[in-house]
Formats: structure tokens, C-alpha cells, sequence
């Protein structure tokens, strides 16, 4: 027996021996590779519902191939991946949800099996997703003029879409892309979770409301806005932030935290601890730093920790006391983030101005740190501004560079600027027609994705007018490369109907608007 | 190479052979589920603390879902079993007919059964109030009797305790999600929860950090409401004073 095994082994062996006849040809694999002729841009753009055209060349018979256009989000892992294409021109009517993507263009041989792809990222955008945001108000009732990537003005947009507008008077308005986590209800009353959207919240003095920032209909009214409705309805500002949201109502902070579970509601009020909150705050990723007007002091939040910050870390400069805040915000760097923040503040005793350099994105890792501050000279009118902005910082090494500006305006038709990097002051750095007062200045700046312009809003009468201005030294290669003066004569001019309050600037590639 | 020839020729015809495959024919039996919810939504692990506590001040009378699950197959015909109480001589045992409803009760026995083609059968317990329960809690062990239609249930799966009182008992869940809301658990605290916050359903799993920070906030303002006018509240000892973190 064990004989018998030997020999089929042995048999089985000698199989492996014989000479292969199978008729194989071997090539490169260059030689049986697609060959892409033309070369994808680096970047494109598209537009909700609107086609997406690309017709890239390939070499041969095109019917040799089969072709894959692919996209996968970038830094959002909830949004899904795509196919949005399966012949080699790409023609496709934009049905994914706005973001920045990778865009994949795959070619694959039919025969051998063999691909080569080329890659590229496309920013997809709804025809909401670039213009200016204008918040006015007109015979009570507040709504948002906007203004599109082509200069045309929808007024109303609200009201148009939604068959309403706001009570009252805007404060301000926030937009954040991919970061609303809400539920809302299907025909038979169960709730349905939508994630990662973007959405546009806008707050009155008399109300508050968030809108899908996509195609801006009404998501939540006050009615839904809370996880349990406050007793009193007295809406002070709503800000977004890389965390979630915050709504100041009635003296408190309401927070949505995105963590993924939540359904897009505002939580419950964090006690006031005998503050008198100021309308006034500013952001860095989910850091709010707020003001005190009782102590003069500034206060910060992280919806996290329940209580909040207002020991200044050790180190650093410590928390002002008695101080009148006369504005805040923070300094945009690019799509999801600001560099410092700037407050300006006045003492209550001795009137000194002072312009302090904060850093509100440490609040959430428990650091409440107030960077440095500047003595602003008295004869600085800084005090006197009823608006203000400040220079985009593209980094820490252009505060050195000398980008560390506030400009300010006292309500008439004229823009000055205090370096604070020179302590000098320019008067007069922009002047607009006489009549206009000059209600909101906005520097709009994105050290990624190369914005730098500058925003003046004003109003004369009942109607608003818009000037967009480029930067001194900015140019179509560099565009952020420019100084801080603002080249005089404005580079498009817009005017509607109402008395306008501020705006924000949506780019397609931006994450948050602070 | 005749040899060969027959030797391949005996491997080639066994792989025409039928082979047997075991066919599963274990008796049926059936164990308790054990599991943050059962079919019928009830929380149900090794024990259930059930607490009139959570059922408001008037209610006397409750129903928990207990669910048994089979092992075997189904059939096509419903199978009935009983549910018997095995710690009757304990000294806090709960008493069929007043601390709930006893399992041969006519009502109730007809429905304990694995339903035709099914393979899991959910039962009511029936709890009872009565007025001692606010200092005491009362302790019933379940087993499943097979009767003639199952075997014996999985060992430490055939019995399942509940204890049954009108005091306060800590959520299963509490260390779980809600020390993060609450802090330490305490009998006073979580009438507070019930009267002042109007929370109760501490069987959800807080995984939301809105919720729970919402959840939070509401408790210290509520808190903080109710000490401006009673001034502290403390725990039944007197000493633990009831905070939130």
C-alpha cells in the first residue's frame, strides 16, 4: 500500500514537470496601458443641479475602454463616496452634496484589464454657495438681499423661498458648512436624521431660525429651534463654530455640539451667574468668548464644560476688569479657522483704549488665554467706531509682515485703519459718496483658497449700497499677497432695498463664516 | 497499471457516495433573554430592579414584559410552558397574589406559551403595590418550568430575578451614562429628577452629549431654583447633600 502512495505521489510530482504550451504573450504594461491625452485642471468648481462637464482625450479607439469618474469628500468622512460618471465625458447633473472633493477620472482597458487614472478635486457648491449675504430689515421684518457669484441680487431670499421672513431687526447671521446634525419629520410623523449639512442661521431680536444651506429652506423656526423652549423669547445673536452652534437668548447661551448624536436643537440655557452677556463674541473652532457687562470681564464657554471659563491661564495676560467692550471678532485665516481674535475695549475709569489679542480656539482644552494687548493712542478715534473689522492673518509670520490691522469706521462714509503692527494710523483709507453712513465693514479672507477683499456696507435712505474693494498689492497670481490698504475705487458696487445691517461672505470653499 | 487504474477508479467512485449530514434534533428548550431590551422594548439582564418610584404616586399596578427565547426548532403549533416563583421560603420573597400577580393565574398561564413558528415568547408579570414597599423591596426568582414540550434551558439562563419596590432603585444604566449627568446616584436626587425635572426614562442610553449636557444645565437651574426656596436638599441620611456636577 504504502508503495501504491509513492508512486502517486511520485506521479502527481512529475506532473508539475511538464512543459507549459498554453499560448501567452508578455507585453510592458505601458504597451497595453490606456493613455489619457489631455490632463484634468487641478481644480474645478460645480454647481447644484447644474451639469458638470469635463471631456478629457484618450488615445485610440475609445470603445476599447471602460471609464469611472469617482469622488470622495475631503476631511468629511460623512458624506458618502460617488460614481458620478461611466463614459469618458463626464456630463453630470450635480446631485451630490456641496463640499470639496477628490474627483478620480479612471480609464481601463477592456482587454488586458489595465487603468490609469488622473486626479483632481472639485469644490460642488448650490447657487447659494457663493455671494454675499446681506442682512436688512424694512418696515419691521428682517430678510437677506443676496447677491450671487454673477452679481445678481435676489432681495427677499427668504420670504421668495419660504413664503416668509423674519420679526424684527437682524443681529447677525452664521453659516457653516457639513456640520448640522438635524431631525426633522416624514409625511407619517417619524423622525428622520439628515447629517453633515450645511446650514445658514440667522438671529433678529425678535427671532431665530436655521435654513438648509443648500437651497435656504426653512429647517427650524423657534418652535422647534430648543430641546425645551425657554420661557422667554429674547434672541441676541447665533454664532457657529467648528463644534456646533450657540444662540444667545435671554441673557444665556444655548449650545448645539456636533458629536454626531445630536438632532439640531439648542440645549438648555447655561445659568447667567449674574452675568449681563453683550451681544459682542467671538469664536475660535468651538471656543465662544463672551463679555460681561456687569464685571467688564470677558467670559468663555465651551459647550462641553457646563460652567464657564474666566480665569485667564497663568502666563498670559489676566482677564480685563471693568472694561466696556466695543467690539470683537475673530481674525480669519482660511475655511475653517481663525488665527486671534481682536477685542476692543474702553476703561470705565480712565477711558484708555486698549485692543487685546485673544485666543477663544484654546477654550475648549481649558485655556483661556489672552495673548497680549495695545495701548491705543487717544488720538486713534478708534472709540469712536461704530464699526470695525480686521485683517485677515494668513499666519503667525504675517503679523510680523504687518497684517495686523483694525479698521474702523465712525458711522459716516469713511474707512480708517490703526496698524498695530507699526502703531500707525491711516486716515480716510477708503472714502465713499458722501450721504452714505457706513454701517458694516467685513475684510473677506481665506489665506487658502486666496480670497482678499475688502466689504463696505452702507445705507442711505431706505435702500443699502455694497462695495467690494481689492486689497493694495494683491494680484491675480497673488491675490493674498496684497497689503493692508484697500485700493480706493471699488471693483463692483450693489445697492437694494432696506436698511442693512452686516452680512456674511459664503465662498464655495468655505466651512464657516464665524 | 492495472493496479493504478483500480486504485483511481475506487477514489473516483467514492466521491459518488451520498454523504450523511447530521441533521440538528437536539430537544427544544428555552432561557431567558438577557439584553438591554427585549422584543418588547423592556430592559431585561440578569435582573430587573422594577420601582413604583418611577410609576408616580397613584399607580398600583404595573406590567413588565418578560421575554423566553427557544433553542431547537420551531414548530408550527404553539408549545405552553409555566413560570414558577423558586425562592418562595426566602425571607423577602415576593408574595404570588400580593406583590404581583401569580403565574397561575388563569389569565395569565394561558398566555405563557412559544407561539406557533416562533422563537421567542413574550409573557406579562404583573407587579403589585402595596403600601410597605416604600421601606422595603421585594425579591422574585423566575424559572422556567419546560412542562413536556422542552427540556432544561441553558444552565444560569433558566432563572431570572426581579426585585419589586416602591423605593427609589438605581438605573442599571446610571454609572453607565448618567453619573456623567448627575454624579452619584441617590435616592433623594432622582426624586428630584422626577418631581423637578421631569425626567424619568432612565433606561435610554444618553449617548447623546446634547441631551445630556441639557440635561445637566436643567437639573443645576432647577436645583438652584429649589435651594433659594427650601433651601439644601439632602439625601435621607441628612448628611449627603444632593449636587449636581
Amino acid at each position: 500500500m504504502k508503495q501504491t502512495l509513492y508512486i502517486i505521489a511520485a506521479l502527481l510530482l512529475l506532473a508539475r514537470c511538464v512543459e507549459d504550451t498554453g499560448n501567452y504573450t508578455y507585453e510592458a504594461p505601458a504597451a497595453v496601458s490606456p493613455v489619457i491625452l489631455s490632463t484634468l485642471a487641478e481644480e474645478y468648481e460645480a454647481i447644484s443641479l447644474q451639469q458638470f462637464v469635463i471631456d478629457p482625450r484618450v488615445e485610440g479607439n475609445e470603445d476599447d475602454y471602460t471609464y469611472a469618474w469617482y469622488v470622495y469628500p475631503i476631511n468629511h468622512t460623512a458624506i458618502p463616496y460617488d460614481t458620478i460618471g461611466h463614459e469618458r465625458k463626464l456630463d453630470y447633473r450635480v446631485a451630490i452634496q456641496s463640499g470639496t472633493y477628490t474627483l478620480i477620472f479612471k480609464v481601463t482597458e477592456k482587454q488586458h484589464g489595465t487603468s490609469v487614472y488622473q486626479r483632481s478635486r472639485v469644490t460642488v457648491s448650490s447657487i447659494f454657495g457663493k455671494g454675499y449675504y446681506i442682512n436688512k430689515h424694512q418696515n419691521g421684518r428682517a430678510d437677506v438681499d443676496f447677491i450671487d457669484r454673477d452679481g445678481v441680487i435676489t432681495p427677499n431670499l427668504l420670504k421668495q423661498l419660504n413664503g416668509d421672513d423674519l420679526p424684527g431687526i437682524p443681529i447677525r447671521s452664521t453659516y457653516v458648512s457639513n456640520q448640522y446634525y438635524y431631525e426633522t419629520l416624514d409625511p407619517d410623523g417619524n423622525p428622520v436624521r439628515s447629517l453633515a449639512q450645511p446650514a445658514f442661521m440667522i438671529c433678529t431680536d425678535q427671532d431665530a431660525r436655521v435654513y438648509h444651506g443648500d437651497n435656504m429652506r426653512l429647517l427650524k423656526a423657534w418652535d422647534s429651534l430648543f430641546l425645551e423652549q425657554p420661557a422667554v423669547k429674547r434672541p441676541a445673536g447665533i454664532w457657529g463654530s467648528t463644534g456646533g452652534f450657540m444662540l444667545l437668548n435671554d441673557n444665556s447661551p444655548h449650545f448645539v455640539y456636533n458629536n454626531g448624536y445630536g438632532i439640531g436643537k439648542f440645549g438648555y440655557a447655561y445659568p447667567s451667574d449674574g452675568y449681563k452677556l453683550s451681544r459682542l463674541v467671538t469664536v475660535g473652532y468651538a471656543g465662544y468668548l463672551a463679555f460681561d457687562e456687569n464685571a467688564g470681564s470677558f467670559v468663555g464657554y465651551y459647550p462641553q464644560r457646563n460652567t464657564p471659563y474666566t480665569e485667564a491661564y497663568p502666563g498670559y495676560l489676566p482677564n480685563c476688569v471693568n472694561q466696556e467692550l466695543l467690539w470683537s471678532a475673530p481674525r480669519h485665516m482660511y475655511e475653517t479657522t481663525s488665527l486671534n481674535s481682536y477685542s476692543i475695549t474702553r476703561d470705565r475709569d480712565d477711558n484708555t483704549i486698549r485692543v487685546i489679542s485673544s485666543w477663544p480656539r484654546y477654550i475648549q482644552n481649558g485655556l483661556f488665554v489672552f495673548e497680549r494687548d495695545y495701548l491705543i493712542p487717544p488720538t486713534v478715534r478708534l472709540a469712536e467706531g461704530t464699526a470695525f473689522t480686521c485683517h485677515g492673518g494668513g499666519s503667525v509670520s504675517s503679523i510680523i509682515a504687518g497684517h495686523e490691522a483694525i479698521y474702523y469706521s465712525t458711522g459716516d462714509n469713511r474707512v480708517h485703519y490703526y496698524n498695530l503692527a507699526n502703531q500707525t494710523e491711516r486716515r480716510d483709507a477708503v472714502t465713499i459718496p458722501d450721504g452714505e453712513s457706513i454701517a458694516y465693514i467685513h475684510h473677506a479672507y481665506d489665506y487658502y483658497w486666496q480670497v482678499n477683499h475688502f466689504i463696505i456696507l452702507a445705507n442711505k435712505g431706505n435702500q443699502w449700497k455694497m462695495y467690494v474693494h481689492d486689497m493694495e498689492g494683491s494680484t491675480p497670481d497673488n491675490i493674498i499677497g496684497g497689503t493692508v490698504d484697500i485700493v480706493s475705487t471699488p471693483t463692483a458696487t450693489y445697492t437694494g432695498d432696506g436698511t442693512a445691517v452686516n452680512l456674511i461672505y459664503r465662498h464655495p470653499n468655505t466651512k464657516l463664516t464665524y | 497499471m492495472k493496479y493504478y487504474i483500480t486504485i483511481i477508479a475506487i477514489v473516483l467512485l467514492a466521491a459518488c457516495g451520498n454523504q450523511a449530514i447530521d441533521i440538528f434534533d437536539a430537544p427544544a428548550s428555552l432561557y431567558f433573554f438577557r439584553g438591554d431590551r427585549n422584543s418588547a422594548g423592556q430592559p431585561q439582564r440578569d435582573s430587573i430592579n422594577y420601582s413604583f418610584f418611577l410609576a408616580g404616586g397613584s399607580a398600583v399596578e404595573d406590567t413588565l414584559w418578560l421575554e423566553a427565547r427557544l433553542t431547537g426548532l420551531p414548530l408550527p403549533v404553539a408549545r405552553p410552558f409555566a413560570l414558577v416563583q423558586t425562592n418562595v421560603a426566602d425571607s423577602a420573597a415576593a408574595v404570588a397574589g400580593r406583590h404581583y400577580v401569580s403565574f397561575d393565574d388563569p389569565a395569565l398561564a394561558a398566555g405563557v406559551n412559544m407561539p406557533a413558528d416562533a422563537t421567542s415568547a413574550i409573557m406579562p408579570l404583573i407587579v403589585k403595590r402595596t403600601t410597605d414597599m416604600d421601606t422595603a423591596s421585594y425579591r422574585l426568582v423566575i424559572a422556567i418550568d419546560p412542562g413536556e414540550h422542552f427540556a432544561a434551558g441553558i444552565i444560569n439562563r433558566d432563572t431570572l430575578v426581579i426585585h419589586i419596590t416602591a423605593m427609589a432603585v438605581k438605573p442599571a444604566a446610571w454609572d453607565r451614562y448618567y453619573d456623567l449627568a448627575f454624579g452619584t446616584w441617590g435616592q433623594e436626587k432622582m426624586r428630584f429628577l422626577i418631581d423637578h425635572v421631569g425626567y424619568t426614562a432612565f433606561d435610554e442610553s444618553l449617548l447623546n452629549n446634547d441631551m445630556r449636557i441639557f440635561l445637566n444645565l436643567k437639573a443645576r437651574a432647577k436645583l438652584a431654583e429649589y435651594e433659594a426656596v427650601n433651601g439644601p436638599l439632602y439625601e435621607l441620611d441628612g448628611i449627603t447633600q444632593v449636587t449636581f456636577p
